[in-house]
C-alpha cells in the first residue's frame, strides 16, 4: 500500500482501483455497504496567526460560511480549495492540483498576523464512505461522528483508532461520508485499523474518483 | 428424553428443527437452536455441572440467568464460560471445571468431609505451622485454588469489538418498566439505548402467563405475549437501539455507562439513566441447599418458557411470600407437576391463586420449615417441621426457592443514589434523589402492575426532560408510599441452625461459618465480607448478599437496617479483560522511507511508536563504513517545529539557556532546553533559515512534549509567533562520512564545497531536482549533511543517493551504528545519558548557557547550581579489557556505588569497549581509573575502567569539520 | 475518571483526551530567593475543593486551557483559553 507516492518527474503511482473490485462493486459498496479510500494527490497550505481567518474571508465564496469548525470552498489563484478552518488562527488550503500556484500566491498573504506554511506531503488524506461509514467510525472514535450530530461541513479534531485525525463529513452520492486528514507518518497504520475494524462492515477499498466529496476536495 | 422436554408453546426461544451436537465431559450431547449448554444439559438428563470452589460439592443450575458459579464451564477452551446463558453452538468441546478425574467422581469431594479444618479464614488459621511445611502446602493450595485451567497453546476465537456511542437516554433493563420507560422518552423525541441481557426483551413477562395491567397496549394479555408486543414496539421505534444480550457493568463519571455486550465493548455517553433492573429471588436457607436440583423459581420457569425445558418431575415450593404462591401457579400454568407448596408464614394468601394450586393438587404446608434436603447428585426428598412440631419427608426431585426478590440496586448505588431500608417488605430500595439516574419497576420495591406502569411512564418523561412535572412525580411518591404503608411490617424468615446452610455459593461459605466470624469479632458486614470473602466470587453478591446480610444481623442480635450492605463496585459482572481492552489498535508511525528499509533486510526496532532500523544485518561494517566512506541513514524521526514570527528569535532565546536571536540567517546551533529547575528536557538544533523563521528539530520520543511545551509558554503571552509540527512534512536523511560530499556533488549544481557550505551552515537548495533544506552538522563524528526534503520526494532523494554513492560503496547504517558512532564522540543523548534530575552543567554543556540577559526560563536555578559547585558530572570512559559492561552498570569503590554507566559499546574503530558514565567531580578527571560492577547485584565481578574527558575518535573534531 | 472538559473549540471530550498540566501558578521574578522558586516549582495547593489548572487538548486541537474543577466531585465548572485575564504565565 503506497501512502502518497509522488514522483519528482510526475509519473504518478497512485492505486486508481483495487485487485477483485470493479465499478459495480464499488458502487455497491458507496450506496449499500462501505468504501475506504486515499485521496490524493494534495497541495496543502497552513495558514496560522490571528489574522488567518479574515484572510480567508476576503477569498471565500461565501465569507458567511467561514467559521471555525466547517469545511468551505475558496477559490484561490482560478482553483477551488476546501478549507478546513480549525481556528480563527489555524486553517488548511487543501487543493486537489499539484502545483506552486500557492507560493507566489503566499507571498501576498503573509503580514504581521498571518503566516503561510507550506505543507504538502505532511498529511494523507481518506475518504470513508458509505450507510455503514458511520458505524465504523463508531468502533474507533470516541467522540460523536454520528450523521445526526456531525452535520456535513463539520471537521472536529479528534483520536482515530489513537491517533489524533481531523475528520470532516463529507457526504457522496447521497451516503453519508467522512474525510479523514492524519500525519503521514501514522497513515498507514489508519488505513490497517480501518480495513481491520471494517471487515465487520463489508468495507472495501476503492480508487479516490468514485468517492470524491461533492464539494470537490 | 422427550419426558424433560414440555410441548409448545413452550420454548419461546427453541427452533426445534434445528438439531445441534456437542460433547460435555467427552460425551455427546444433542440440544435444539436456541437451547444454553444449561438447557440443554438438562433436558438430556444432565443434573451435575461443576464441582464448587471449596468443598467440591456437586452444582447444577440454580439462577439460569449467568449470576451463580453454579454451571461455570470450560468451552472450546475458554474457561469460566455460564452455561445457563450461553447458547450450544455445533461441535462445541464443553468441559467441566474443579472436578478430577472425572465430574460425577472428583477425589477432592474429600474435603467436603473435612470441612472442620477449612473453616472461615483457614488460611490465617491452618496451614501455617510447621513453617518448614509451608513450601508443600502452598504447592497443593495453588493447584486446588482457582477456577477454570488457562490452556496457553489454545487462542480462544474471541475478536473484542469496541463501540462508542451517545444518546439522550439509556435504559438498563429491557423488561416491562424498562420498555414503557424507553417508549415514553423516544416518543418524546429523545435518543434512548436500551440495554438487556436477555436474548429478546420482556424480562420476566417472558415467563409469567398471568394476565398483565396498566398500560393499555398489553393490558388484560398473558405476560408472554405482552413480552412480544413490547419487544414489536421497541423495534419499531427508529429512536430506540437495542443492546441484546449486554449488561451494563458499571455507570462512572460524566454519564458514561459501561456495557459487555459477548465480545463487543459498548462504552455509551448519556445524560440521563434510566434503571429498570429488577429483582431478583435468593435462595433460601436450609441444609444441604445446594444440591442439583434445588433451583430458584425463576430458573425454573425460565427453563421451561424460554427452552421448553422440564426441570423436574415433582416440584416442591418453598417460599415466605404471596410471592411462592404465584410462582407456584405459574409453574402448574406451564405444565410442571407441584407436589406441595410450603410456608414459613401461617397465614398466606388466598382467592383464585389458591383455589388453581388446589385444583392442582398442590399440597399445602403452611406454618413449616424447611430443615434440609436429601439425595446424592441429585435431590431426592426435602426434610421439613411441620406448624405442629413433627417432621416429614416430601419426596421430590425439584425444590423450588420463591422468597420474595429483593431489588438489584448494585448499579443504583454505583451511581450514587442512597438506598433506603423499606420495612414493610424489609429490603433495601433506591431513593430518587439525583436528576440524572431514574428508577423504575420492580427495583423500587414495587409488585404492582398500575404502580410500576406509571412510574415508567413518569420515568421516559423525566429523562426526556420535559420539564414542569414535580407535581407528577410528587404524586407517585406519595401513592407509593402509600402501597407500602399498606402492607404489614414484613418479618424476615430466622436464620435456624444447621450445619452446611449455603450463602455464598461461590466460595462455599455457610450460615454457621459467618456466625462465626462474628463471634471472632468480625462484625461489620465489611469485614465480615473480607475476612469470608462472601460476594467476592463470580455471583458478585447476587444470591448471597441479602442472606450475608440477614445472617450477620441474626448472629448480632441487630436490624438489617442496621447492618446494611457492602458497596457496590463495578464490574457488576466479572468481564474478560480482553473484551474491556477491546481490538488491538496500537498505533505504528512509519516514515517515508520504511518500504526502501524492509527491502534492504532492515532490522526492526521500536522507538516508541516508530518503526526504525536497528542495523541491515551488519552493525561493524556500517560503523566502518562511514568512517572510511559514506553511509546513509534515515532520521525522519526526529522532531522537526517550524517556529516563525515576528517575535520568534526572543521567544527562543527565552526557551534556552542559549541565545538564538543572534543567529545570522543560514547557520545552525546547536540547542539543550531546560526548564526552571534547571533540569535538561530536550536537545537537538536550530537553524536560522530567514529573519523570522527557524527549523527547531527535537529527540525522537520528545516532540509531543516539546510541542505542548512550547504552546503552552505561548498561551498566555501576547507573543507573535506560529510554532506549527513539521514532524511529518518532512523526512530527513544523514549522510555521513569522508566521500559524503562527493557523493552530494553529483546530485546538485550548488556550491557544496568546504568554503561554499561550511560547517553549521544551512541552506535551502535542490539536490536530485527535489528541494531540500540542508544542514550541515554531525552527529556522527564525520563530514556530514542533515538532508530534509519534503517527506513524498524523500524515496527518489534516497534512491539517488544510494545510486550515486554506489561507486563509493556507500552503506545503508541503523540506529546501533549511529549510537556506537556518537558514542565515540562523547555525544550525549537525553534521557539516556541525562535523567531527571540532570542539568546542563553536571551534562558537560555548560558552554551553552549564557546569562548576560534579563532572563530565561532557568536562568536563577543555573546560577544557584553553579554557585553551588559541581557534585556528579557525565564523563566518557574505556574499559581495560574487552568485556562491555551493561547500561546502568554501577561503578563502585570499596564495594559501594558511585556513580552509574549510562551507555556502553563496543567501538570497532577502536577496538575498545567505550561509554558514558556519571561519576563523582573529583573523579571526572583524565587518566583516573574507576571501577565497573559487570554483573547484576551486590556480588557481581568487577572490572577496571579509565576516564576520558576528550572524545575517543578524533578528539579535536578535524573529520566533522573537514 | 472518565468526566467531561468542553474544549472552547472542540465541545465536551473524554479527560483522557486531555493532559493535566498543574495548577495555575504566577512564575517568580527573576532575582528571587531559592525558597520562591522551590515554591513554585514543588509546592502545589493541592485544594480539597475548586481548583484552577491548566489542561492540554493533545487528542484534539492541542491547544492549553484553563478548567475550574471541584477536586472532591471532579464537576467541571468553567473552562475557557483563559480564566481571568490576570493569569499570569509571564515569560
Amino acid at each position: 500500500m503506497i501512502l502518497g507516492a509522488r514522483w519528482l518527474s510526475d509519473e504518478l503511482h497512485w492505486p486508481a482501483s483495487y485487485e477483485g473490485t470493479d465499478e459495480s462493486a464499488e458502487m455497491a459498496a458507496i450506496t449499500g455497504g462501505a468504501a475506504l479510500a486515499e485521496v490524493g494527490p494534495f497541495d496543502e497550505l497552513l495558514l496560522r496567526g490571528p489574522g488567518a481567518l479574515d484572510v480567508l474571508g476576503s477569498l471565500a465564496t461565501d465569507p458567511r460560511a467561514a467559521m471555525p469548525g466547517r469545511v468551505v470552498a475558496v477559490a484561490l489563484g482560478g482553483e477551488r480549495w476546501a478549507t478546513w478552518i480549525l481556528e480563527r488562527d489555524e486553517i488548511l488550503l487543501l487543493s486537489p492540483s499539484g502545483g506552486s500556484i500557492l507560493t507566489t500566491r503566499g507571498e501576498d498573504l503573509v503580514a504581521d498576523q498571518t503566516s503561510v506554511l507550506e505543507m504538502s506531503g505532511a498529511r494523507t488524506a481518506l475518504r470513508l464512505v458509505g450507510p455503514h461509514a458511520p458505524r465504523i467510525l463508531v468502533e474507533v472514535c470516541p467522540d460523536d461522528t454520528t450523521p445526526a450530530t456531525m452535520q456535513q461541513g463539520t471537521v472536529i479534531q479528534a483520536p482515530l483508532a489513537g491517533v489524533r485525525a481531523l475528520i470532516a463529513r463529507e457526504d457522496c452520492l447521497g451516503s453519508p461520508g467522512y474525510t479523514i486528514l492524519i500525519a503521514r507518518d501514522e497513515a498507514a497504520y489508519t488505513w490497517e485499523s480501518l480495513r481491520a475494524i471494517g471487515t465487520f462492515h463489508g468495507l472495501i477499498p476503492v480508487g479516490p474518483t468514485a468517492v470524491a466529496a461533492e464539494d470537490g476536495a | 428424553m422427550a419426558e424433560r422436554r414440555l410441548p409448545e408453546p413452550a420454548g419461546s426461544e427453541l427452533r426445534r428443527d434445528e438439531r445441534i451436537e456437542f460433547s460435555f465431559d467427552g460425551r455427546r450431547q444433542v440440544g435444539f437452536g436456541g437451547d444454553t449448554l444449561a438447557s440443554a444439559l438438562t433436558a438430556q438428563g444432565v443434573d451435575v455441572l461443576s464441582r464448587s470452589f471449596k468443598y467440591h460439592r456437586p452444582r447444577g443450575v440454580l439462577c439460569a440467568t449467568g449470576g451463580c458459579p453454579n454451571c461455570l464451564v470450560e468451552v472450546n477452551s475458554e474457561p469460566n464460560v455460564r452455561a445457563c446463558v450461553t447458547p450450544i453452538t455445533p461441535g462445541a468441546v464443553v468441559r467441566s471445571q474443579n472436578a478430577w478425574p472425572t465430574l460425577n467422581r472428583d477425589v477432592l469431594s474429600l474435603t467436603d468431609r473435612f470441612d472442620r479444618f477449612l473453616p472461615i479464614g483457614f488460611y490465617y488459621k491452618t496451614f501455617i505451622r510447621p513453617r518448614r511445611l509451608w513450601p508443600l502446602y502452598e504447592a497443593v493450595l495453588r493447584r486446588i485454588a482457582g477456577l477454570g485451567r488457562v490452556d496457553l497453546k489454545s487462542r480462544p476465537d474471541l475478536h473484542p469489538r469496541k463501540r462508542h456511542l451517545h444518546a439522550d437516554v439509556v435504559v438498563v433493563g429491557g423488561g416491562r418498566a424498562g420498555c414503557l420507560a424507553a417508549l415514553e422518552a423516544a416518543s418524546l423525541g429523545s435518543s434512548v439505548i436500551i440495554v438487556d441481557d436477555g436474548m429478546n426483551l420482556g424480562g420476566e413477562l417472558r415467563t409469567r402467563r398471568r394476565i398483565v395491567e396498566g398500560d393499555p397496549r398489553i393490558a388484560g394479555r398473558p405476560g408472554t405475549e405482552a413480552a412480544v408486543i413490547l419487544a414489536g414496539l421497541v423495534s419499531a421505534e427508529p429512536r430506540i437501539e437495542h443492546l441484546g444480550g449486554g449488561t451494563a457493568i458499571g455507570i462512572y463519571d460524566g454519564g458514561l455507562v459501561a456495557v459487555a455486550q459477548g465480545a463487543t465493548f459498548v462504552r455509551i455517553r448519556t445524560t440521563k439513566v434510566v434503571l429498570a433492573t429488577g429483582a431478583a429471588e435468593r435462595p433460601a436457607l436450609f441444609e444441604a441447599n445446594d444440591r442439583p436440583g434445588i433451583m430458584l423459581a425463576s430458573a425454573v420457569l425460565r427453563l421451561a418458557h424460554l427452552h421448553g425445558v422440564r426441570a423436574g418431575q415433582r416440584a416442591v415450593v418453598v417460599t415466605d411470600d404471596d410471592h411462592g404462591w404465584r410462582q407456584a401457579a405459574e409453574l402448574v400454568a406451564v405444565g410442571l407437576q407441584v407436589a406441595a407448596i410450603v410456608d414459613s408464614r401461617t397465614e398466606g394468601p388466598e382467592g383464585l391463586i389458591v383455589e388453581a394450586l388446589r385444583a392442582a393438587d398442590v399440597e399445602e404446608i403452611r406454618g413449616a420449615r424447611v430443615l434440609g434436603s436429601q439425595g446424592r447428585h441429585r435431590v431426592t426428598g426435602l426434610r421439613v417441621r411441620t406448624s405442629i412440631g413433627t417432621e416429614r419427608t416430601l419426596a421430590t426431585d425439584l425444590v423450588v426457592m420463591a422468597f420474595r426478590p429483593e431489588p438489584v440496586v448494585t448499579l443504583a448505588a454505583q451511581a450514587g443514589l442512597t438506598l433506603a431500608f423499606e420495612r414493610s417488605i424489609a429490603e433495601w430500595i433506591p431513593r430518587q434523589g439525583q436528576a440524572d439516574v431514574i428508577v423504575v419497576g420492580r427495583m423500587t420495591g414495587l409488585v404492582d402492575d398500575s404502580l410500576i406502569t406509571a412510574g415508567a411512564s413518569l420515568a421516559g418523561r423525566l429523562a426526556n426532560g420535559t420539564a414542569g412535572h414535580d407535581s407528577d412525580v410528587d404524586i407517585h411518591q406519595t401513592e407509593v408510599a402509600a402501597a407500602f404503608a399498606a402492607l404489614p411490617d414484613r418479618q424476615p424468615t430466622a436464620i435456624q441452625r444447621g450445619h452446611k446452610q449455603f450463602v455464598c455459593f461461590c466460595e462455599d461459605v455457610t450460615a454457621g461459618e459467618l456466625a462465626q466470624g462474628v463471634r471472632e469479632g468480625f462484625e461489620s458486614l465489611e469485614t465480615l465480607k473480607r475476612y469470608s470473602t462472601v460476594t467476592m466470587g463470580p455471583c458478585q453478591g447476587k444470591q448471597c448478599q441479602g442472606n450475608a446480610a440477614q445472617v450477620t444481623a441474626a448472629a448480632r442480635g441487630v436490624s438489617r437496617q442496621t447492618t446494611g450492605l457492602t458497596t457496590s463496585r463495578p464490574p457488576v459482572q466479572p468481564v474478560p479483560l480482553a473484551v474491556i481492552a477491546g481490538p488491538h489498535l496500537n498505533p505504528i508511525r512509519r516514515t517515508a522511507l520504511h518500504d526502501r528499509h524492509e527491502s534492504a533486510g532492515a532490522t526492526w526496532m521500536d522507538m516508541g511508536d516508530w518503526k526504525r532500523p536497528l542495523d541491515y544485518g551488519d552493525t561493524n561494517a556500517e560503523v566502518r563504513a562511514v568512517h572510511d566512506s559514506v553511509g546513509l541513514i534515515d532520521v525522519s524521526t526526529l522532531g522537526k517545529l517550524d517556529v516563525r514570527g515576528r517575535d520568534a528569535g526572543e521567544f527562543l532565546d527565552w526557551l534556552h539557556p542559549s541565545r538564538f536571536s543572534d543567529l545570522r540567517v543560514g547557520r545552525i546551533r546547536y540547542r539543550a532546553m531546560t526548564d526552571d529547575a534547571g533540569i535538561i528536557l530536550d536537545d537537538g538544533t536550530v537553524a536560522r533559515l530567514g529573519d523570522d523563521r527557524y527549523l527547531v528539530t527535537t529527540g525522537t520520543g520528545s516532540l509531543d512534549a516539546v510541542d505542548q511545551w512550547l504552546r503552552w509558554w505561548l498561551a498566555a503571552s501576547d507573543r507573535r509567533v506560529d510554532v506549527t509540527n513539521v514532524t511529518a512534512r518532512f523526512a530527513a536523511m544523514n549522510l555521513a562520512g569522508p566521500r559524503a560530499r562527493d557523493v552530494l556533488a553529483q546530485l546538485t549544481t550548488a556550491d557544496v564545497s568546504a568554503e561554499g557550505l561550511r560547517y553549521l551552515d544551512a541552506r535551502e537548495f535542490a539536490v536530485a531536482g527535489v528541494p531540500v533544506v540542508i544542514l550541515r552538522i554531525g552527529f556522527v563524528g564525520e563530514l556530514a549533511y542533515e538532508l530534509h526534503t519534503p517527506a513524498d520526494r524523500a524515496a527518489h532523494l534516497w534512491d539517488a543517493l544510494v545510486r550515486a554513492g554506489a561507486e563509493y560503496g556507500i552503506r545503508l547504517f541503523g540506529v546501533e551504528a549511529q549510537r556506537v558512532l556518537r558514542l565515540e564522540k562523547q555525544h550525549a543523548i537525553i534521557g539516556q545519558d541525562t535523567d531527571a534530575l540532570s542539568d546542563p552543567l553536571g551534562a558537560a554543556m555548560s558552554w551553552l548557557i549564557k546569562s548576560d540577559r534579563p532572563d530565561f526560563i532557568g536562568k536563577d536555578a543555573l546560577a544557584e547550581l553553579k554557585a553551588r559547585g559541581l557534585r556528579d558530572v557525565l564523563a566518557g570512559f574505556e574499559m581495560v579489557g574487552t568485556a562491555v559492561p551493561a547500561e546502568g552498570a554501577a561503578i563502585v569503590r570499596e564495594g559501594r556505588p558511585i556513580g552509574r554507566v549510562t551507555s556502553s559499546k563496543w567501538s570497532p574503530t577502536l577496538g575498545k569497549a567505550i561509554g558514558l558514565a556519571w561519576l563523582p567531580a573529583a573523579d571526572a578527571v583524565d587518566e583516573r581509573h574507576i571501577t565497573v560492577r559487570m554483573g547484576k547485584g551486590r556480588e557481581g565481578a568487577t572490572a577496571q575502567a579509565i576516564v576520558r574527558t576528550t572524545p575517543f575518535y578524533d578528539p579535536d573534531g578535524v573529520r566533522v569539520r573537514s | 475518571m472518565s468526566f467531561l472538559i468542553s474544549c472552547p473549540r472542540c465541545g465536551p471530550r473524554d479527560v483522557a483526551e486531555f493532559q493535566y498540566g498543574g495548577e495555575l501558578q504566577s512564575r517568580p521574578a527573576p532575582g528571587s530567593d531559592i525558597g520562591e522558586w522551590s515554591r513554585y516549582l514543588y509546592d502545589r495547593d493541592n485544594v480539597a475543593g475548586i481548583e484552577k489548572a491548566w489542561w492540554f487538548h493533545r487528542s484534539g486541537c492541542r491547544r492549553w486551557l484553563q478548567v475550574e474543577r471541584d477536586t472532591r466531585t471532579n464537576e467541571v465548572g468553567k473552562v475557557a483559553w483563559t480564566l481571568d485575564q490576570g493569569t499570569v504565565v509571564d515569560g
